[in-house]
């Protein structure tokens, strides 16, 4: 504050009576009159700019650390931009970004042995620093995550070099051949591109590499620029640019976009009603209901990416008998689940992924609810009298605890004492994942969901030998299979489709057969919008928190 | 008074190293784990061990109390692995807004609960006495969550009058920080539109907040006040012919202010620890939003440090109250 008191215009008007008077009738009457409207109504009539109510807090904005929702998918997805990105709402596929073209073996861009990925950047670009998009801007976006190890890395972890050809082609180099590497950093996580430049200007040294200027601030290339971000307030605004190097057709556009992180759902609901909001990322069941009715607003149930597993921990008697694990998925009554629990707002899973991810074929083995069929199971496993085991609650989505609770009922008419117990998830992963099988659990209801839409991802993150406490996320069943080893090993060097596809199916049947891990539905999202929002499209990969602001207009 | 003064501050000392031991051993005992909701689900064991080293959780609970207090008293509060800043810029962030939240509250419930209960002691029984009994019993009975809803519903969803969220709308933005209150700055620098949209933003949050802390207010000057009218001054003053109001206000309400100024201290830690849940209902943030995070993200530092503060404030203005007693009734000494 650096204007002296007596400058201050209250001062100046306590001691000029009349000028107070006058001052304090100004602000009676305002007040009273209803002064100037709350700003998101304002705002919201504009026509320009855009209210979005977002559902999960932005945990950091530094691409190389960024790994949610609510800050990359909202804002990250729009201030900067990789070298692909994946589109569809129903199934996914691979597009250049600021990559020239996506790189085949035919085109020339994957060396035969699969090792050596060469990709053009397109020779437009330009960040909104102004400075050139070109291959050392790649190399050094990479490098800095790289080097930088805020978790993301993890995906780049089969990158072995990144060398700069020439000013506008960049090349991988991977450790081993690895099929997937083009959808790994075709998402949104891990592979934005910042403008070296921007970096340079705000790092404080090789530690930092711009990391608390990134926080709050853009050194993208994207559609928007990040105006201002407030944690504090919970709110962000994204600004157009209007110099954006893919260009803009004749609009309207969304000029501006105002995130908001509003935590209770009657005030969601509310100001979407009233149309101080424009989108709702996040509704409740109830509230989406209701809302379906109301004119003016429209609501869409999406899938997500998110999958509801109940982890079973395969290294722990008498659960790591695959009949034992077979006869636990029949008894689970999924249709009651997704009808009942969940209000039908989920899908049943027949496979490792949903249906929407690149590779999904439903497995060979396939579980209903047969509590005759779990009864022989049993029977042939010797525990024809039952057995009792512990399946923890982490309260990680609603209803986790209960659907456990209908489980348990139905356990116990063959027999199973299902004990249900409640924790705090961060202490159970602390625990479970030590790497220590006696101090693990026996099981626990969670949900999970890929980085990448590519099958492989999530059979080797689930079953995988390498994802294994206390190594990695997220084979939390202790699944062991040298089988499942060879099988991935096949998935990642094989660079013919069709032999690809064949070895992810043998992955799929595997999983299955052997039900290390009981996949129960993936969830459906549930927004409502207004019903002027023109242009929106679902994202399948970023779920209901992203919006393609730079194809929509409000009406 | 100084020698009052200065057994009250070690008492103050004394009580805040019991509150931060407690709260430290509370945290520490929860089955949460910090340092895994530091490093994320997918942070691999090394970096959960590194973590932990980091955070100091590696070594013995007594020596871990230490190195806090000792950080303490070094200004240090801690770090906050959410929003990536020391604690202490947190509380310099969120603290004004609770505080700004709390002190309207109570000023609402003194305007209102005071003249309240003396006018329903002046007619004991009357149609008014009947009414805020009845007003107090509803504020009391009231959840705030529920207060809150009810609120925003008429006067943001069906009448559109208040923002239902928030502290101060978009397209205006915070005012220059002074004080982190937002009516009080955007006051000090004349920004009337600024202060205006902060008032608005405040008013519901405020009655929410204020409703049970008057139906308090309402009943123990009520019943304060039937006290005093009932004493042999007070018969005196009547005799002497003084006017009904200069009896009540004049003689009565004087005598029957410690009880209520007393209470008054204690509404402030209630007003400020019961602002957080209006805060999450308003999504208002202050400190109440901050704690609901660092309880989910198992932050001891964050939480340690906001009930110390909060516990300050509340001793605070116990000692306030306690040095108005020397104002409203002479008697009063403090050796």
């Amino acid at each position: 504050m650096t204007e002296s008191p007596e400058t201050h215009p209250l001062l100046r008007a306590i001691s000029n009576r009349r000028a107070f008077l006058r001052a304090a009738g100004a602000l009676g009457a305002a007040t009273a009159l209803g002064g100037p409207r709350w700003s998101p109504p304002a705002a919201a009539q504009d026509g320009s700019t855009l209210i979005f109510l977002a559902s999960d807090a932005a945990y950091s904005l530094d691409p190389a650390e960024n790994w949610d929702y609510g800050g990359g998918a909202t804002i990250l997805s729009h201030v900067y931009e990789g070298l692909f990105k994946f589109v569809g709402a129903d199934k996914v596929t691979l597009e250049p970004n600021l990559a020239e073209e996506v790189p085949t073996v035919e085109n020339g861009g994957i060396s035969e042995d699969g090792l050596t990925y060469t990709i053009k950047v397109k020779p437009n670009a330009v960040f909104h620093d102004g400075t050139p998009v070109n291959a050392e801007a790649v190399r050094f976006s990479y490098e800095r995550t790289r080097t930088l190890k805020m978790g993301v890395d993890f995906l780049l972890d089969q990158i072995d070099t990144i060398t700069t050809v020439d000013d506008l082609t960049v090349q991988f180099t991977l450790k081993k051949p690895f099929s997937p590497f083009l959808f790994s950093i075709g998402g949104l996580w891990g592979n934005s591109i910042v403008s070296p430049e921007t970096v340079n200007a705000n790092s404080t040294g090789d530690e930092d590499l711009g990391h608390e200027y990134l926080l709050f601030a853009d050194a993208g290339s994207g559609g928007y620029i990040l105006e201002s971000y407030d944690p504090d307030q919970k709110q962000a605004v994204l600004t157009r640019d209007p110099n954006w190097w893919q260009g803009w057709d004749d609009g309207p556009h969304i000029e501006r976009v105002v995130i908001l992180w509003i935590t209770e759902a009657a005030t969601i609901r509310s100001m979407l009603e009233r149309g101080d909001a424009h989108i709702a990322a996040n509704l409740t069941p109830e509230d989406w209901d209701a809302l379906s009715t109301m004119e003016g607003i429209t609501t869409v149930e999406a899938p997500s990416s998110l999958q509801c597993e109940i982890v079973l921990n395969n290294a722990k008697p008498p659960l790591d008998n695959p009949k034992v694990r077979q006869a636990l998925s029949y008894a689970f009554n999924y249709e009651q689940a997704i009808d009942g629990l969940m209000g039908g707002h989920a899908v049943k899973l027949d496979s490792v992924v949903t249906a929407m991810s690149l590779g999904y074929a439903p497995a060979a083995t396939q579980y209903t609810y047969d509590l005759d069929k779990a009864k022989a199971l049993l029977a042939e496993a010797g525990l024809a009298d039952g057995f009792t085991f512990e399946l923890y609650a982490l309260h990680l989505f609603l209803n986790d605890q209960l659907l456990l609770e209908m489980y348990q009922a139905d356990l116990a008419k063959i027999g199973v004492t299902l004990d249900v117990k409640v924790m705090e998830s961060n202490a159970f992963l602390s625990q479970h994942l030590n790497g220590n099988v006696d101090e693990s659990f026996m099981g626990f209801i969670s949900n999970v969901g890929p980085d990448y839409p590519d099958a492989y991802e999530m059979l080797a993150l689930v079953y995988g030998e390498n994802s294994k406490p206390p190594a990695f996320c997220c084979n939390f069943e202790f699944f062991t299979s040298p089988e499942m080893e060879e099988i991935l090993t096949r998935i990642e060097s094989a660079l013919d489709p069709a032999e690809r596809q064949a070895a992810l199916q043998e992955g799929f049947d595997l999983a299955f057969a052997e039900a290390g891990v009981m996949w129960l539905f993936n969830f459906k999202q549930l927004l409502g919008m207004r019903s002027n929002v023109q242009g929106w499209e679902y994202s399948f990969l970023l779920g209901a928190n992203y919006a393609p602001f730079e194809r929509m207009s409000l009406a | 008074m100084r020698a009052f003064l200065i057994r009250r501050l070690l008492g103050l000392v004394i009580v805040l190293v019991g509150i931060s031991l407690l709260t430290f051993l509370l945290s520490h005992v929860l089955p949460a784990d910090p340092a895994r909701t530091a490093i994320g689900a997918k942070g691999g064991q090394k970096q959960y061990q590194e973590m932990r080293e980091k955070m100091g959780l590696d070594r013995p609970l007594p020596e871990q109390y230490v190195r806090y207090v000792q950080d303490l008293l070094h200004g240090d509060l801690g770090y906050s692995y959410t929003s990536r800043r020391p604690v202490l810029t947190d509380l310099a962030a969120y603290f004004p807004a609770s505080l700004e939240l709390m002190l309207s509250a109570l000023f609402l419930a003194v305007i209102i609960g005071i003249p309240l209960g003396v006018m329903s002691a002046a007619r004991v029984r009357g149609p008014l006495d009947r009414s805020s009994g009845a007003f107090a019993v509803f504020c009391t009975a009231m959840p705030l969550f529920l207060t809150g809803l009810l609120l925003q519903v008429i006067f943001y969803k069906q009448l559109g009058w208040l923002p239902a969220a928030g502290r101060i709308g978009l397209v205006l933005g915070e005012p220059e920080h002074i004080t982190g209150m937002f009516t009080v700055d955007s006051l000090l620098h004349g920004d009337w539109p600024r202060f205006i949209d902060s008032v608005k933003h405040l008013i519901l949050p405020a009655i929410t907040l204020s409703l049970p802390a008057m139906a308090i207010l309402i009943r123990i000057v009520r019943a304060s006040m039937l006290e005093a009218l009932g004493q042999e001054y007070v018969r005196t003053a009547r005799s002497k012919g003084l006017s009904e109001q200069r009896v009540i206000y004049g003689h009565a309400l004087r005598n029957a202010l410690l009880p209520t100024v007393t209470s008054l201290g204690m509404l402030v830690g209630a007003l400020l620890s019961g602002g957080f849940l209006v805060e999450i209902v308003y999504t208002f943030p202050g400190l109440g939003m901050y704690v609901l995070n660092a309880i989910l993200r198992a932050e001891f530092s964050a939480l340690i440090s906001t009930t110390l503060l909060v516990a300050t404030v509340y001793m605070v203005a116990n000692l306030l109250v306690d040095m108005a007693y020397v104002v409203i009734d002479p008697r009063i000494r403090y050796a």
